[in-house]
C-alpha cells in the first residue's frame, strides 16, 4: 500500500511539474524575443552609423555654387573674347573636376588622385585670377604613396580660398606640401590671406568639422586637424596614420 | 561718356569691356582690379556709370559704392555678382543701384541693365529718334560705304542738319563715329576669327584698302591690327 504522504507528494508533483514546464517554456520564448530585439537594435545602430558615414562623404561632395557660377562666367568670357583654346581647356578642367565629384568613392583614395582633383580646381582658379595667383606643390617621395580620405586636400584648399585668398588684395599665394614622419603622414596647406578675423571663424566651419569627423571615423588612431597663423600666412595641417597602398 | 568697371578678376574686366564696346563703341571704359584703384580713378575721371563686383577683397563692393556715391552723387551703379543673395539685393536697392547682374553675364541681361541706366539717367547715346535711326543704319551697313547723303536721305533730313545734330548729341562727328564703330568690329573679328586674313577683316568692316585699315587702326589703338591680335590671343596664363 502506498502511504498517504507519498500519494500527496506524487499528486503535487503531478500538478506542479507541467505548470513549471509551461512557465519555463513561456519564459524561454520571451527571452528569445528579447535577444532578437537586441540583435535588431544592434543592426539598426550599425546601419545608422553607415548612413552617417555616407552622409559625411556626400556633404563634402557639394560644389560651392559661387565657384561653379564664377567658372561658367570665366568660360563665357574666354568664348566672347575669342580665346578658343583657353575656353576648351577650362571646360576640360571643369569636366574632370565634376567627374571626380560624381564618382563612387572608396573610404580611402591615393594622394595622387586627390592632388589631381585639386589641380583641376587650381587650374580653373588660375584662369580667373591670372598671374595674381601663384601655387607651389611639394610632395615628400617617402609619403607620396599614402592613402587618405577623399576630399581631404580639396577641403583644405577650398577653405584657403574661401576664408583667405578671396579676401586678399594683390598677389595670392598657395602652397601644398605632403610630409612623412615615421608612421605619420601630414598634409599642409598655406595661404597668404589676411589675418583671421575671429578664432572661431575658421576651425568651426562645416567643411572642417566634417573633415575632422571623417578622419576620426576612417582611422581608429590619433588624427589631427589644426589651423594657425604663421609669419603672415595661415597654415592648415592634418596628420593621420601613414597608410601606403597595398599593391597586389 | 565714361564708365568704371571694378572686379578682382582681370578676365571679367576684359569680358565686360568687350561686351559694352560692342554695343556702345564710343563709351570710354576704365577698369580697376582693386578698390583703392577704383577710388583713385573716380577722383581723376568724371564717371557716369560704374559696374561693381559685390565680392571684392578688402572692403566689400557695397561699401565701395557708398564711398563712391559720397564723392560723386551723380554716379549710377550696376552690381555684378556670382551670389544670388537676397540680403545683398535688398541692400543694393537701398543704395539706389540701377540693376543687379548675376554671373555668368548673360548678354540680354547686361543690355537690359544699360537700358535701365539710360532711361533713368537720361544719359543716352542718342537723344532723338533721328539719331537713333542713324546709329541703327550704321550698325547694319558698316561693311559698305556709308555717306552722309545716304544717311540723311534714310532718315528724311538734310545732310547739314544731320551732321550738326549728330555732333551735338554724340559729341563727335559722323565719320569719326563710323570709324570707331568699324575699329571695334575689327577688334572683335581679329579675336573671334584668327584664321581670317587682314585683307578680309579690313573688307568686312568696310575699309577699302588694307593699308588704310592698318593706319586707322594704329591711330585709334596705338598698335597695328596684327600686333593687337598677337597680344590678345595669347594664352591667358
Amino acid at each position: 500500500m502506498i502511504s498517504y504522504n507519498f500519494f500527496s507528494m506524487a499528486l503535487m508533483l503531478g500538478t506542479l511539474l507541467p505548470v513549471t514546464g509551461f512557465v519555463i517554456i513561456l519564459l524561454l520564448s520571451f527571452l528569445e524575443r528579447e535577444v532578437n530585439i537586441l540583435e535588431i537594435e544592434n543592426k539598426r545602430v550599425s546601419l545608422e552609423h553607415e548612413l552617417q558615414q555616407s552622409q559625411f562623404m556626400q556633404l563634402n561632395q557639394q560644389i560651392q555654387p559661387h565657384f561653379l557660377f564664377n567658372t561658367l562666367n570665366a568660360i563665357t568670357s574666354l568664348g566672347r573674347l575669342g580665346r578658343l583654346e583657353d575656353s576648351v581647356k577650362a571646360v576640360e578642367d571643369l569636366s574632370l573636376f565634376l567627374r571626380y565629384n560624381y564618382m563612387e568613392k572608396e573610404p580611402l583614395v591615393t594622394f595622387e588622385k586627390e592632388l589631381q582633383h585639386t589641380e583641376n580646381y587650381l587650374s580653373i582658379q588660375k584662369t580667373r585670377f591670372g598671374e595674381k595667383l601663384q601655387t607651389v606643390t611639394r610632395v615628400d617621395s617617402k609619403a607620396s604613396d599614402t592613402l587618405l580620405p577623399p576630399y581631404t586636400l580639396q577641403t583644405l584648399v577650398e577653405n584657403a580660398f574661401k576664408h583667405g585668398l578671396d579676401k586678399k588684395t594683390g598677389g595670392k599665394y598657395l602652397e601644398i606640401s605632403l610630409h612623412r614622419q615615421g608612421n605619420w603622414a601630414s598634409l599642409i596647406v598655406i595661404d597668404n590671406g589676411p589675418e583671421l578675423r575671429m578664432e572661431a571663424d575658421r576651425p568651426s566651419g562645416v567643411g572642417l568639422k566634417n573633415l575632422r569627423k571623417r578622419l576620426e571615423i576612417t582611422f581608429d588612431m590619433r588624427t589631427e586637424l589644426t589651423i594657425q597663423r604663421k609669419e603672415e600666412m595661415t597654415e592648415a595641417r592634418i596628420v593621420w596614420p601613414y597608410t601606403p597602398e597595398v599593391k597586389l | 561718356m565714361k564708365l568704371l568697371v571694378v572686379d578682382d578678376e582681370p578676365l571679367e574686366l576684359e569680358q565686360l569691356t568687350h561686351m559694352i564696346k560692342q554695343k556702345w563703341p564710343i563709351w570710354e571704359i576704365h577698369c580697376a582690379e582693386e578698390t583703392s584703384q577704383a577710388l583713385k580713378l573716380s577722383r581723376e575721371q568724371k564717371f557716369v556709370l560704374a559696374f561693381i563686383d559685390i565680392h571684392l577683397p578688402g572692403i566689400s563692393g557695397l561699401e565701395l559704392i557708398e564711398t563712391l556715391k559720397r564723392e560723386n552723387p551723380n554716379l549710377s551703379f550696376v552690381i555684378t555678382t556670382a551670389y544670388q543673395n537676397f540680403a545683398y539685393a535688398q541692400k543694393s536697392i537701398k543704395l539706389g543701384v540701377v540693376d543687379y547682374i548675376v554671373k555668368p553675364i548673360i548678354a540680354s541681361e547686361l543690355d537690359e541693365a544699360i537700358k535701365k541706366f539710360i532711361e533713368r539717367s537720361g544719359y543716352s547715346l542718342s537723344k532723338t529718334i533721328v539719331i537713333e535711326q542713324v546709329l541703327e543704319v550704321i550698325g547694319r551697313d558698316f561693311s559698305q560705304k556709308i555717306s552722309l547723303e545716304s544717311l540723311a536721305e534714310t532718315v528724311h533730313v538734310s545732310p547739314t542738319y544731320l551732321s550738326k545734330k549728330f555732333s551735338e548729341e554724340m559729341e563727335l562727328s559722323i565719320p569719326s563715329y563710323i570709324m570707331k564703330y568699324r575699329i571695334e568690329k575689327a577688334k572683335s573679328l581679329l579675336l573671334k576669327h584668327p584664321d581670317y586674313s587682314m585683307a578680309l577683316i579690313a573688307d568686312v568692316v568696310g575699309f577699302h584698302s588694307q593699308n588704310y585699315f592698318n593706319s586707322i587702326f594704329k591711330k585709334y589703338e596705338g598698335l597695328t591690327p596684327s600686333k593687337y591680335k598677337e597680344l590678345k590671343s595669347g594664352r591667358y596664363d
